[in-house]
C-alpha cells in the first residue's frame, strides 16, 4: 500500500468501469489512479411498470444491480418506493435512454449527473481540491480531502501552464505558425510542413508536460486542424495524458434563452489535462485563470467544462450536489409546475424588480447603497426555497434551511469574506488579483441563481419561489426608502437592489453608516456603502428627452474613479473611435471636484469633441477602430428585412464562413447600399465607400450624451460642429 | 419561465399607442403636451409597478396629476417670491 | 383568445392552462374594463396554470378536475414544439394529453387553441393528433406568435 498528498486536477469515467482521476503531486509528479465507483439512478412509477423495467434492464448487454428501496422526493413529506439501478458511471446515460424510450410514463432520478458531481457528494472532492489517497497498485483503497472549496485563500497548486496559439488574429490571416509558451521559453513551428508541425509540436508536449493548455482558437481551428494535420501523417497528437484516449470534440451549438440566442462554439476537450481556449470560454474574456478554477472549486465540475459551461449550469451542479449529500430525488426530465392561482393574485405576483426613474440633472455627495448581493441574500436569510412554504415578510423563517439557502450559504458568505478582505488591502497589495478573479467567478454564479430558479427546465426551481423573492427585494427596496427618507435623506434613484441617496452634510463614509444600520434593522439583510459620489448625472431618455432612463448615468466617485451605465462605451456594439472619444471626455470631466468646475470644464469639452469630429470626419481614424461588432439574432434565412449583422453575414456566407446565430458580426458602414460591408480578409473593402458620415453622427450622438445633462441638446451640438466651433447664442451652458 | 405579464413600462407604451387615433385628431401644440402627460406617467413607472393595480391606466393618471400638480406648487411659489420682490 | 376569456370569465368562473406565455393579465383587465367595473372579482373567477414544458403539460392536464367552470387551453402545441425533446416523446405526451382531455369533456365543455409550428415542416403529426381528437375545428387567418419573454427586471 503506498500514500499519496496532492491535489486533484482531473476526473473522468473510465470506459470500462469506475472513474480515473489525475492528481499533482509537486512540482514534477503527476500521479493516475484508478477508483471504483458504481453509481445509482432510479425509476419510479406503478408498481407492475417498475417489474417490467428491472426485467428489461437486466435483458440488457450491460453488467447492473438492482433494488427497491426507499428515497425522497424534496416536494414529498415521504419517502417513495423507487428501483435503484447501480452500474458503472460510463453507462449510466445510455441505460436512462433506452429505459426512457421503452417506459416513457415512468420517472427517473440521478440520471444526468456528471461523474464529478456524485463524487464531490459522496467523497467531498472538487477540483484542485489537496487530497490524502492510500492505494494498491494504480486502485485508490481511500481517499480524504483535507481542504475545502469555501476557503478564501487556497492553497495554489503548483500546476504547469503552456500557452499555445497562432500569432495572428484567424479572421483577417492565415496561420503561418503556431507559437507556444511554457515559463519564459518560447517557440515557434512554422506551418510548412505537417509532418515536422506533429513531430515537433508532440516533443513540445512530452517535454514540458503541461497540466493546463491555455490556447487561442484551440476549440474552434488551432487544435482540430492540428488533429487533421496529424491523421493526415499518420502520426498520434500527444495532447491527452490518458492513454488509449482521443481528443473530446463537442460540436457547436445555438440555443434560446431569455429571448436571446445564445452561441457555443466548438469544444476540443482532453484527458488527464485541462484545455481552456481564451476565445471560447465563459469567463475568459473577462477576467483569468483564476476566476476559472474557482468556478471549478464552486461547481465540483472539471476545470475545462467549469470553463465552458454558463453559470445557470454551474448552480444547478452545486444544488445537485446538496440533493445528492441530503440522499434527496435529483429529477431528470420532470420540473415543478406551478401551482393554479387566480388571474388576480398572477398579477401581483408576476413582478419584476423596481426601476425606478431618477431625478435628472447632475448631483453633488450623493451617497450610492446597495444590499450586498440582493436576491441570493434574500434566498438565504429568509430562506426560500421550492420544498418550504413562502414567507410573508423579511425577517427570520420558522423553518430548518431548505436546499437552495443551504448551497447558497457558503457561497455567499465566501463572496462577502473576500469583499471584506479586498476592502482592507492597500489598491496596490499583489494579493488583490487573484481574490478580485475568486469574487468574480462567485459572483457570476450568484447573479443568475435567482434566475435558476425560475427556469422551466431547472431541477429545483419553482416559479413561485422565484415570485417570492422578487416581492421581498420590493419590500427590501421600499424599506430602504424609508429609512433614509425617515432620516433626512434626498431618494435621487433606486433600482433594485441599491439606492441612491443625499443629503447637506453628508459627504465622508462614515456620514453614511447610521443610515445603513438603520436599513439592515429594518430589512435584516446585509446592506453597504458602494461608494459616494463626488457627483454623479442621470441622463434623460433619447427618445423625449424629459424622461430619465434606469441605468443611463455616469459619475466620478471620490477615489477618482469613473462610473458609467448606459451610454456607448458600454454598449457593445460601439465603434472604438467613439468609445474612445467617450472615454476621453469623461477622463476630462472627472477632475472637476464640483459642479461648478464641471460648468468650467464644458466650453474645453466642446473643443475636444470638435477636434476628434474633425478627424474622423476628414478619413485620418484607423479602419481597425471603426469596426462594430453586432449579434445575428435569427438565423439568416429568417430576417425579413435584414440588419446589418444580417446583411454582413450573407456577404461572409457568400466566402464560404458559416455563421451561427447568436455570432457577433464585425462590419463597417458604408455609403449607399445594402450600407454595410463585413470585416473580413476575403470581403473587400475599398477605404473610400466609408460612410464617414453616419459615424460623425454616431460621435455626435455618444457626445451629446455627455454634454446633455448640462443643458446642451444634440441638435446644438450638431449644429456647434458643423458650424466649425461658432458657439450659437442657444448654447447656454 | 417567470415573466408572462408585460412590464409596466411596455404597458404604458401599449396604452399610449391605444390613444394614437385621439392623439392623431389634436391639433399639433396638444400633441405635444399630450406626450408630457405620458412622459409623467412614465417618470413613476416602478411606483405603478410596485401597487400592482388591476387597471393600471387608473395609476398612470394618477402620476400625470401629480406631476402637473408639482408644477402647479412650484410656480405657486414663484409667484409668491415675486410678489415679495415687487411689494418689497 | 384573450378575449374570449373576458367574455366567458364575465359570465363565470373558468380555468385556463397557458402553453405559449400569452397570458397577459394586464391586457385581460382592459377587456373586462370594458364589459364590467368588477375588474377584480372577474380576474379571481379565472383559475390559470401557465406551462412551460410539454411534461408540465401533461402534468397539468392529468391533475385538472372537472370543476371551476368551462376549460380554455390557450397555445397547447407551443411546447411540443420544443427539440430539446424528442418526437416521440412529444408525441407521446400529447397523445396523454389528449386522454386527459378527453376524460374531462365529459363533464365541461373545453376549447383548444393552437398555433402552427416556428418552421412550417416541423412534426406534422402533433397537428394531426390535435384535429383528429376535436369535435370541431376552426382555423383563424391571422398567426397567433409566442412572445418572447420581457427580461425579469423592470
Amino acid at each position: 500500500m503506498a500514500e499519496a498528498y496532492g491535489w486533484l486536477l482531473d476526473l473522468f469515467a473510465d470506459r470500462q468501469s469506475g472513474i480515473v482521476l489525475w492528481f499533482v503531486c509537486d512540482a514534477h509528479k503527476r500521479l493516475r489512479l484508478r477508483q471504483d465507483f458504481p453509481v445509482r439512478f432510479y425509476a419510479r412509477g406503478p408498481k407492475a411498470a417498475l417489474k417490467k423495467l428491472d426485467s428489461f434492464l437486466h435483458a440488457q448487454p450491460i453488467a447492473l444491480k438492482s433494488v427497491y428501496t426507499k428515497r425522497r422526493d424534496l416536494y414529498e413529506k415521504e419517502t417513495q418506493t423507487v428501483l435503484a439501478v447501480e452500474t458503472q458511471p460510463a453507462r449510466v446515460f445510455s441505460l436512462v435512454r433506452r429505459a426512457s424510450q421503452r417506459f416513457p410514463d415512468l420517472d427517473f432520478y440521478d440520471a444526468d449527473i456528471p461523474v464529478s458531481v456524485r463524487h464531490a457528494a459522496q467523497y467531498g472532492t472538487f477540483p484542485l481540491a489537496f487530497c490524502q489517497v492510500i492505494y494498491q497498485g494504480d486502485r485508490i483503497q481511500t481517499i480524504k480531502v483535507a481542504d475545502s472549496p469555501w476557503k478564501p485563500d487556497p492553497t495554489p497548486a503548483p500546476l504547469r501552464t503552456l500557452r499555445m496559439g497562432v500569432g495572428c488574429d484567424l479572421r483577417q490571416n492565415k496561420p503561418k505558425e503556431i507559437t507556444i509558451q511554457f515559463a519564459d521559453k518560447k517557440h515557434r513551428i512554422p506551418w510548412d510542413n505537417e509532418r515536422v508541425l506533429v513531430y515537433h509540436f508532440n516533443s513540445i508536449l512530452e517535454r514540458y508536460d503541461p497540466d493546463l493548455v491555455l490556447s487561442s482558437y484551440g476549440d474552434i481551428w488551432l487544435i482540430p486542424t492540428l488533429l487533421e494535420a496529424a491523421k493526415r501523417m499518420r502520426v498520434p497528437l500527444k495532447l491527452n495524458r490518458e492513454p488509449r484516449r482521443g481528443v473530446r470534440l463537442k460540436k457547436e451549438n445555438s440555443y434560446m434563452s431569455y429571448g436571446r440566442i445564445i452561441y457555443r462554439g466548438q469544444q476540443a476537450l482532453l484527458y488527464g489535462r485541462c484545455h481552456i481556449d481564451s476565445h471560447n470560454s465563459m469567463l475568459w474574456q473577462d477576467y483569468d485563470l483564476e476566476s476559472v478554477l474557482e468556478m471549478a472549486r464552486a461547481t465540483c465540475l472539471p476545470i475545462q467544462t467549469a470553463a465552458r459551461t454558463s453559470p445557470g449550469t454551474g448552480i444547478n451542479m452545486m444544488e445537485t450536489a446538496t440533493a445528492l449529500r441530503l440522499k434527496i430525488l435529483v429529477p431528470w426530465q420532470k420540473t415543478r409546475s406551478e401551482d393554479e392561482k387566480t388571474a388576480y393574485t398572477l398579477m401581483l405576483s408576476d413582478r419584476g424588480g423596481l426601476a425606478y426613474h431618477p431625478i435628472p440633472g447632475v448631483h453633488e455627495n450623493v451617497g450610492m447603497v446597495d444590499f450586498v448581493s440582493m436576491y441570493p441574500s434574500i434566498m438565504t436569510y429568509c430562506n426560500i426555497s421550492p420544498e418550504l412554504p413562502n414567507p410573508e415578510g423579511l425577517g427570520r423563517s420558522p423553518y430548518p434551511p431548505g436546499l437552495i439557502p443551504q448551497t447558497l450559504k457558503p457561497l455567499l458568505e465566501k463572496r462577502i469574506a473576500i469583499k471584506q478582505r479586498m476592502l482592507s488591502l492597500p489598491r496596490d497589495d499583489p494579493e488583490r488579483a487573484p481574490l478580485d478573479a475568486r469574487n468574480t467567478a462567485l459572483k457570476m454564479l450568484l447573479v443568475c441563481c435567482f434566475g435558476y430558479l425560475g427556469y422551466k427546465a431547472a431541477k429545483f426551481g419553482r416559479i413561485e419561489s422565484h415570485e417570492a423573492i422578487s416581492a421581498l427585494s420590493r419590500e427590501a427596496l421600499i424599506c430602504a426608502k424609508e429609512a433614509a427618507e425617515d432620516m433626512g435623506f434626498t431618494v435621487l434613484h433606486m433600482y433594485v437592489d441599491g439606492l441612491w441617496v443625499k443629503k447637506d452634510g453628508c459627504e465622508d463614509p462614515d456620514d453614511f453608516v447610521p443610515l445603513l444600520d438603520a436599513i439592515a434593522a429594518r430589512t435584516s439583510l446585509p446592506i453597504a456603502l458602494d461608494s459616494v459620489y463626488r457627483w454623479v448625472a442621470f441622463l434623460t431618455s433619447r427618445q423625449d428627452g424629459k424622461t430619465t432612463v434606469p441605468n443611463r448615468y455616469f459619475g466620478v466617485k471620490h477615489d477618482g474613479s469613473v462610473t458609467v451605465r448606459g451610454i456607448a462605451i458600454r454598449t457593445h456594439d460601439t465603434a472604438p473611435y467613439i468609445a474612445k472619444v467617450q472615454k476621453e471626455l469623461l477622463n476630462y470631466l472627472r477632475r472637476a471636484s464640483d459642479l461648478r468646475e464641471l460648468r468650467q470644464k464644458i466650453p474645453n469639452t466642446l473643443k475636444l469633441i470638435l477636434k476628434r469630429y474633425k478627424t474622423l470626419r476628414y478619413g485620418h481614424v484607423r479602419l481597425a477602430d471603426l469596426v462594430v461588432h453586432q449579434r445575428m439574432g435569427k438565423r439568416l434565412e429568417d430576417y425579413r428585412v435584414r440588419s446589418p449583422a444580417a446583411i454582413a453575414a450573407s456577404q461572409l456566407k457568400e466566402v464560404g464562413t458559416a455563421i451561427q446565430m447568436g455570432q457577433r458580426i464585425p462590419l463597417v458602414y458604408t455609403l449607399g447600399r445594402p450600407g454595410v460591408r463585413a470585416w473580413h480578409t476575403q470581403v473587400p473593402l475599398d477605404c473610400r465607400s466609408i460612410d464617414y458620415r453616419h459615424y460623425s453622427k454616431l460621435l455626435i450622438r455618444a457626445s451629446a450624451a455627455i454634454l446633455q445633462p448640462f443643458g446642451v441638446a444634440e441638435e446644438q451640438l450638431e449644429a456647434y460642429l458643423l458650424g466649425d466651433g461658432v458657439v450659437q447664442q442657444s448654447l447656454q451652458i | 419561465m417567470g415573466r408572462t405579464n408585460p412590464t409596466i413600462n411596455q404597458y404604458l407604451i401599449q396604452e399610449e399607442r391605444a390613444f394614437s387615433q385621439y392623439r392623431r385628431a389634436l391639433r399639433r401644440s396638444d400633441q405635444l403636451i399630450l406626450d408630457d402627460l405620458f412622459a409623467a406617467a412614465r417618470q413613476h413607472s416602478a411606483e405603478a409597478a410596485f401597487a400592482a393595480h388591476a387597471l393600471p391606466f387608473e395609476v398612470a393618471l394618477l402620476s400625470m396629476l401629480l406631476e402637473e400638480h408639482k408644477i402647479v406648487m412650484r410656480l405657486e411659489q414663484e409667484i409668491k417670491q415675486i410678489k415679495r420682490k415687487l411689494d418689497g | 383568445m384573450l378575449r374570449l376569456v373576458a367574455e366567458l370569465a364575465c359570465r363565470g368562473s373558468l380555468r385556463v392552462v397557458d402553453g405559449g406565455n400569452h397570458f397577459n393579465v394586464l391586457s385581460l383587465g382592459r377587456m373586462i374594463r370594458r364589459k364590467t367595473g368588477r375588474v377584480k372579482a372577474v380576474l379571481n373567477g379565472i383559475y390559470v396554470s401557465r406551462v412551460f414544458t410539454c411534461i408540465q403539460m401533461e402534468a397539468a392536464l392529468r391533475i385538472l378536475l372537472p370543476r371551476r367552470g368551462p376549460i380554455v387551453v390557450i397555445d397547447m402545441l407551443h411546447t411540443f414544439y420544443d427539440e430539446s425533446v424528442d418526437g416521440a416523446q412529444s408525441e407521446h405526451l400529447l397523445r396523454n394529453c389528449i386522454r386527459h382531455l378527453q376524460r374531462l369533456s365529459n363533464s365541461l365543455p373545453i376549447i383548444v387553441s393552437f398555433s402552427p409550428p416556428p418552421q412550417p415542416a416541423m412534426r406534422p403529426a402533433l397537428r394531426k393528433i390535435m384535429l383528429e381528437a376535436a369535435d370541431n375545428a376552426w382555423h383563424w387567418e391571422t398567426k397567433l406568435t409566442a412572445r418572447l419573454q420581457p427580461t425579469l427586471w423592470e
